[in-house]
């Protein structure tokens, strides 16, 4: 009996501790907040400067979450954000809103530093991906990313690719597309992740001639590239988002956008 | 003539406050029915939420085709399952099989051939590998498994069904070993003792005797471990490759229907992701079906040891039999070791999967990371902390009233065996049984479209009430039901009502058995990633009240292994480090507690056993003299 008494006492606790700090959590419900969604390619990148700005506005808050281009535009359509992300421009069914550009991404072909192979051209990359035609004898097979997925879209839209060859694993984040090829000693299989996230435990291969590099996709030379957008109702931008917009396209913010790797459109 | 008087009685004790206990009374009864009956609504609501979504696809493309076309296209809006349920059946066997067998050889170890001393942890550990969160094991199966078998097989990808099948089987060992283990030890002492006393050596009996007595114990255990691998979602995810193809190969990329959803669902958006529930459907149907599968072995339960005997005394009578027997002998003896390097090689996979993410993950976690400030660019796990602590709460608070309620129904009003408590069962069972991640389509349409909740942790914590309302509810009914009758009987015969005796003399026997599913559920919510990210969110932000999003740990570890946060591997190990201290724990706990009560029970049984005893025996005579009259 006593022990019974002692653990309800003891839930009772539990649950006011807990409520109030429900309660305390929603009494601190200060300062302007500002929500966003869409491609998670741009995500990471949007990450970074709303960790920024946050940083110097400490009443801001800023949450970001991904769902995909598609799901950028219509929560901007919807008014369910301040604004959207998308790594593409817009459709042209996609009307009522706008698209913004705040920076360029290079998609990079990837492959083991191990490979021989330097330089691939549009049509061996599309015969890769849809019948598993070895790429110069070497590349025999390829890596995609999950339907939905912008890199893919922009992939496929760019080498207009439209079919894949079976079995192709289809992976879900780039860091797996990035270990898979680092783990692929013989240098046989090809990947594509964005510019931005290439680093030395992968091999981006020129297209077409060009290297791979942020300069190349500046001048237009490298054609594998893309623009991240962010989608909002002309008239619907709260004072809040204005301002980090504003951010954003400053050269404070423009900078972290280069430091990432990705093309700054100033 | 007993039950007459009996009735007299009642009549006669409630004469005094008819009018104040009958109302009170039946009011209760009434809220207990409807607690019982709330998990019957929660499986028409899942069924009937998920269909209705489902609908428009099946209108679009046509049921059978849907079922049976082989293309999956969403930009096309083409969607065809096939290759996608070929993978789960398959998967779902290849693990069952390797899983299953090796399971059956860890019960039998555990209850014929475990050393004394090493019982008690050798069952704990069992338990602890069903505790660790199924993300947990897709991440080691995707960074230390991988590349394993990708060197080893020198395969083009170490993708597909046999890395998955590996992670899967070790996965579904806890469950069918448990189950098997339980009705190994309700197969009767004289089964083994007469075999022995027949000669036959203590591997012949156990092999051939005991197995085959438990035989419907362990078909019902099988077939919760179908239901379990073919509901398992994230684990898989992250082993199967993701393409849409038929399982052809050991090492091919394939898809089965849990990874289709939890691959796309994020993205999709009209169609497509009405398309994904429609594959939520698929698996949902597959569930019931298996559900159904195992209602129909426990109704044949009865009949099995009747069965089984007749069989063995026919098979004993020609002599050549006997010497089958005999040369039979070294086959057990060859299981008998084999059961030995099962065991040993299922903790060497709870070991290895242990120490593999501590030792990876402990020299990631810092102060800093564990309980700083969360924010962009920057994520720590403090807002974690909160965000799971709130959902334990809240639905805690939800779900052990319903489901203390529904087991005081099941167990105290309802008539044993009455046809409206066999039904509740079955939903209960079918409850239990459902994914996570149909949980998770569930939450995200009924919360988060229906009542547009959004993403938010409240909607988090409804659905998490349903995730563990079937285990408050069974646990709590079996320490009901061990309560005994006599304790009951003096409290109504000192003139305490139904609802007094309930609530002040039995409830608080029950408590262990209450405070044990506390502790599992804790564990469950701890664990779960599927069922919340479409209803709680993936936020890493400190929530700023119960509307807001939350991560639990192990979503922000799903969030931590996802898309573009390639920095963030170690920090998806020090999240698995800390979802594994939580396991082990919570486990921990669960042991200690259950000692403590056993204990306890142990030192009653001197006085106050020998009472009831006494009162038992005291009653049966008067039975015996009341029939006589």
């Amino acid at each position: 009996m006593k022990k019974f008494v002692k653990v309800v006492m003891s839930a009772a606790v539990v649950a006011a501790i807990g409520g109030t700090m429900a309660a305390g959590l929603t009494a601190c419900n200060g300062g302007e907040e500002i929500t966003i969604s869409g491609s998670t390619s741009v995500q990471p990148l949007m990450e970074l400067l709303a960790g920024k700005y946050e940083e110097l506005h400490s009443d801001v808050s800023i949450t970001v979450s991904g769902g995909g281009s598609g799901v950028g535009v219509t929560d901007a359509q919807q008014g369910k954000v301040d604004f959207g992300m998308a790594s593409r421009d817009l459709k042209d069914d996609e009307t009522g809103v706008v698209a913004d550009k705040i920076a360029i991404d290079g998609i990079a072909l990837v492959v083991h530093p191990n490979c021989t192979v330097t330089n691939v051209t549009k049509a061996e990359v599309k015969a890769l991906y849809e019948d598993k035609t070895a790429i110069q004898g070497v590349i025999t097979q390829a890596e995609a990313r999950e339907d939905g997925s912008g890199t893919r879209d922009a992939f496929e839209e760019l080498i207009e690719v439209t079919k894949l060859y079976a079995n192709m694993p289809e992976i879900s984040s780039t860091g797996t597309v990035k270990a898979d090829i680092a783990a692929n000693t013989d240098g046989n299989m090809m990947g594509y992740i964005s510019l931005g996230s290439v680093d030395s435990t992968v091999k981006a291969l020129s297209y077409e001639g060009v290297v791979a590099s942020v300069e190349n996709v500046k001048n237009n030379t490298y054609k594998l590239s893309r623009n991240f957008n962010i989608i909002y109702k002309e008239d619907g931008l709260s004072d809040a988002a204005k301002a980090f917009i504003d951010f954003i396209k400053s050269e404070e913010g423009q900078k972290i956008v280069t430091d990432e790797g990705y093309i700054t459109i100033l | 003539m007993a039950k007459h008087t009996t009735k007299e009685r009642k009549k006669l004790f409630s004469k005094d406050k008819f009018a104040a206990a009958f109302t009170k009374e039946n009011i209760a009864k009434g809220v207990f029915i409807a607690f019982a009956a709330f998990s019957i609504l929660a499986v028409f609501a899942i069924v009937f939420f998920i269909l209705y979504q489902s609908i428009p696809v099946f209108r679009q493309t046509g049921f059978f085709r849907f079922i049976f076309s082989s293309t999956w296209d969403p930009d096309n809006e083409v969607f065809g399952v096939l290759p996608m349920i070929v993978t789960s059946i398959v998967l779902t066997v290849c693990s069952v099989v390797i899983g299953g067998l090796l399971a059956v050889f860890t019960a039998v170890f555990i209850v014929y051939y475990c050393p004394k001393w090493l019982k008690k942890i050798y069952v704990q550990m069992v338990d602890l590998l069903a505790g660790i969160p199924s993300i947990v094991y897709g991440y080691f199966g995707l960074q230390l498994l991988k590349p394993l078998f990708q060197d080893w097989f020198n395969v083009e990808t170490g993708f597909g069904l046999f890395l998955s099948t590996v992670v899967l089987s070790v996965m579904i060992i806890p469950t069918i070993a448990s189950i098997t283990k339980n009705s190994l030890e309700a197969v009767p002492m004289q089964y083994y003792e007469g075999s022995l006393a027949l000669g036959n050596t203590k591997n012949q009996t156990v092999f051939k005797v005991m197995l085959p007595a438990a035989r419907n114990g362990i078909v019902a255990a099988m077939i919760l471990g179908i239901g379990r691998a073919v509901g398992e979602t994230m684990a898989v995810q992250f082993l199967l490759g993701g393409s849409v193809s038929y399982p052809t190969g050991l090492f091919l990329p394939i898809r089965s229907l849990t990874s289709n959803i939890v691959q796309e669902f994020g993205y999709s958006s009209g169609l497509h992701k009405q398309a994904l529930i429609a594959t939520g459907f698929i698996l949902l149907i597959f569930i019931l079906i298996i559900n159904l599968a195992l209602w129909f072995v426990k109704k044949n339960n009865a009949v099995a040891g009747n069965s089984f005997f007749t069989r063995k005394i026919k098979e004993g009578a020609t002599e050549s039999k006997v010497h089958d027997y005999k040369r039979t002998g070294t086959v057990q003896d060859v299981l008998w070791i084999f059961s030995y390097i099962v065991a040993a090689f299922v903790a060497a996979a709870l070991i290895t999967v242990i120490l593999y993410i501590l030792i990876k993950g402990l020299p990631n976690l810092s102060a800093h990371f564990l309980f700083g400030k969360s924010r962009n660019g920057d994520i720590t796990l403090a807002p974690a902390f909160v965000t799971t602590g709130i959902i334990i709460v809240i639905s805690l608070a939800i779900a052990l009233p319903l489901g203390i309620g529904a087991a005081i129904f099941l167990n105290e009003y309802a008539k044993r065996g009455s046809r409206f408590v066999k039904i509740v069962r079955l939903f209960i069972d079918t409850l239990s049984g459902v994914p996570s991640i149909l949980f998770g389509l569930f939450g995200a349409i009924f919360f988060g479209t229906v009542l547009n909740m959004n993403y938010c942790i409240l909607a988090g914590a409804f659905t998490m009430v349903l995730m563990i309302l079937p285990t408050i509810i069974r646990s709590t009914e079996q320490s009901l039901s061990e309560v005994p009758d006599s304790m009951r009987e003096a409290s109504l015969a000192l003139g305490a009502g139904k609802l007094r005796t309930i609530f002040v003399v039995v409830l608080p026997q029950a408590l262990p058995g209450i405070i044990t599913a506390i502790i599992l559920s804790i564990g469950r919510i701890v664990g779960e990633s599927a069922a919340l990210i479409y209803t709680a969110g993936m936020s890493f932000k400190m929530p700023r009240g119960l509307m807001s999003q939350g991560g639990t740990f192990s979503v922000l570890m799903y969030r931590f292994m996802s898309e573009g946060l390639a920095d963030e591997i170690p920090l998806a190990y020090a999240t698995g480090a800390v979802l594994i201290i939580l396991v082990l724990i919570l486990n921990i706990a669960v042991s200690l507690f259950e000692t403590h009560f056993n204990n306890k029970a142990a030192n009653k049984e001197g006085l106050i056993g020998r009472l009831i005893d006494r009162i038992k025996t005291k009653r049966k005579t008067a039975e015996v003299t009341d029939a006589e009259d």
